[in-house]
């Protein structure tokens, strides 16, 4: 008997993660925290407990990853914090959803971690965003089934994520050329397509990241559920030209060339337009 | 045979305040989390949480290496049962099938981006569930444990595990797909 796929990494609504998320990334308070220091130096003041010891020789006999130990009480869950945003936050991230798309989509490096206040030196990937691990050929994520265990499945999906492909650590890191596909302000939008257009945003946006990190399987795998998830499909000329980049990139070349026909034919920037008329040989 | 159980001690006789400090350094939040889900209120979760690390400060010198975690879960389970019986005016979860109409609680889109409202609403939907899928429920998509993991936990067989998961996941999509109806999104159930 296996476990089925966890929803927040199978298919599933926009709204369905946005709960999931949302429960998964809540953190006590401060105030929790002290109170809570309070209690067990209360308990070891009471002679419940001895002398303190060092975290780190205790760590080993529990058998605790230092990191956990050292991370101390204001960060002591990376997983969950590392996909947290306070509202502050998501508020201060429309005002960079609307540059990163009207300016620079592909090639905003920076958008990303601003947008939900993190940095990738700092917090491990997040845990729940990565939905399938790469595969020699892009296929649909699978409806919810009784797969394999997966505990350690987000684990491996960093390891794929921080692993280069063969051959990959000789080329940089790649960049793509900046999208000037006219989007909507957000100030436009109303509240439902804000929502929608954010998700849809973080989606792209991990299928970039990976293709970034020359994981270019991985930005397949990815990207792969996007039709079935968004069925508005705003971001579609990204997707494919993401996707164009990834089979070109991965030595598919009919592939890249039925995709660089494909966006060839919608609106995009000169620059899109130039690598897609590079890929197609013209 | 029993195998004794590991002390958790730095001399031969004297159990630490660094290896409670050290649990919760690792679990604070986990175990926090945990009772939010399962219905506690923030300020019940913070007394609830205190009391688990309280019980094990008393114990931690039987707490084996590696199990920290799943002593502190058991806690926290006990714990929550606890609150739950102690409450007077619960929403009871339905047994007929008939969903509770959830509508009058249900924020708007751009409510829902901030994480407290779609926490409201998340929790709101948990409350309806009845509390043994609940557990399962949380600790499978929130805790992220494994089917042999929450058995052990609770006490129960894995096919059972597996059926309240299951029935879990049917309450919690009927319900999201009413909440999707009222907001008026398209998208597939979970």
């Amino acid at each position: 008997m296996k476990d089925p796929e966890r929803l927040s990494r199978g298919p599933a609504t926009e709204l369905t993660q946005l709960l999931l998320e949302a429960g998964a990334e809540e953190q006590p308070s401060a105030q929790a925290r002290r109170r809570l220091a309070a209690v067990i130096a209360a308990a070891a003041g009471a002679g419940a407990l001895g002398t303190s010891a060092t975290a780190a020789a205790t760590s080993h006999v529990l058998e605790l990853a230092p990191a956990n130990v050292a991370s101390g009480l204001s960060g002591s869950v990376p997983a969950a914090t590392a996909s947290s945003a306070t509202p502050a936050g998501a508020k201060l991230g429309w005002l960079v959803l609307t540059k990163w798309l009207g300016i620079g989509a592909l090639s905003g490096a920076a958008a990303w971690p601003v947008v939900h206040q993190l940095t990738p030196s700092e917090h491990p990937p997040p845990r729940r965003n990565l939905t399938v691990a790469g595969s020699a050929t892009p296929r649909p994520i699978p409806v919810q089934t009784r797969g394999e265990r997966a505990p350690g499945i987000a684990s491996s999906l960093r390891e794929t994520a921080m692993k280069p492909e063969p051959g990959s650590e000789l080329h940089p890191p790649r960049t793509l050329p900046p999208s000037q596909v006219p989007v909507a302000t957000t100030e436009r939008l109303a509240p439902l397509e804000r929502v929608l257009l954010a998700a849809e945003v973080r989606f792209v946006e991990q299928g970039r990241a990976a293709f970034q990190r020359n994981a270019f399987q991985e930005t397949l795998a990815l990207l792969a559920p996007y039709e079935e998830r968004f069925p508005k499909q705003q971001l579609l000329t990204e997707v494919l030209f993401l996707r164009m980049e990834a089979f070109s990139h991965s030595g598919d070349a009919n592939r890249a060339r039925a995709l660089a026909a494909l966006v060839l034919s919608r609106e995009i920037a000169e620059a899109q337009a130039a690598r897609a008329r590079q890929v197609l040989g013209r | 045979m029993q195998e004794p159980a590991l002390r958790l001690v730095d001399s031969e006789d004297a159990p630490t305040a660094g290896a409670v400090q050290a649990l919760a350094d690792a679990h604070f939040a986990e175990v926090w989390r945990l009772l939010r889900r399962l219905g506690l209120p923030e300020a019940d979760a913070d007394d609830a949480a205190q009391q688990v690390f309280a019980v094990a400060c008393r114990r931690v010198s039987t707490i084996e290496p590696g199990r920290g975690r799943a002593f502190l879960y058991g806690c926290a389970l006990r714990m929550a049962a606890k609150w739950r019986e102690s409450q007077q005016q619960r929403v009871q979860p339905t047994t007929t099938g008939e969903l509770d109409d959830v509508d009058d609680e249900v924020p708007s889109l751009e409510e829902l981006v901030e994480r407290r409202k779609a926490r409201v609403l998340l929790d709101g939907i948990l409350d309806r569930m009845p509390s043994d899928l609940r557990v399962v429920f949380v600790l499978f998509e929130f805790e992220e444990l494994d089917s042999h993991e929450i058995a052990a936990l609770l006490e129960i067989p894995r096919g059972t595990v597996a059926s309240r998961l299951r029935r879990a996941r049917e309450d919690f999509g009927k319900r999201l797909r009413r909440v999707e109806k009222q907001l008026g999104l398209r998208g597939r159930a979970p």
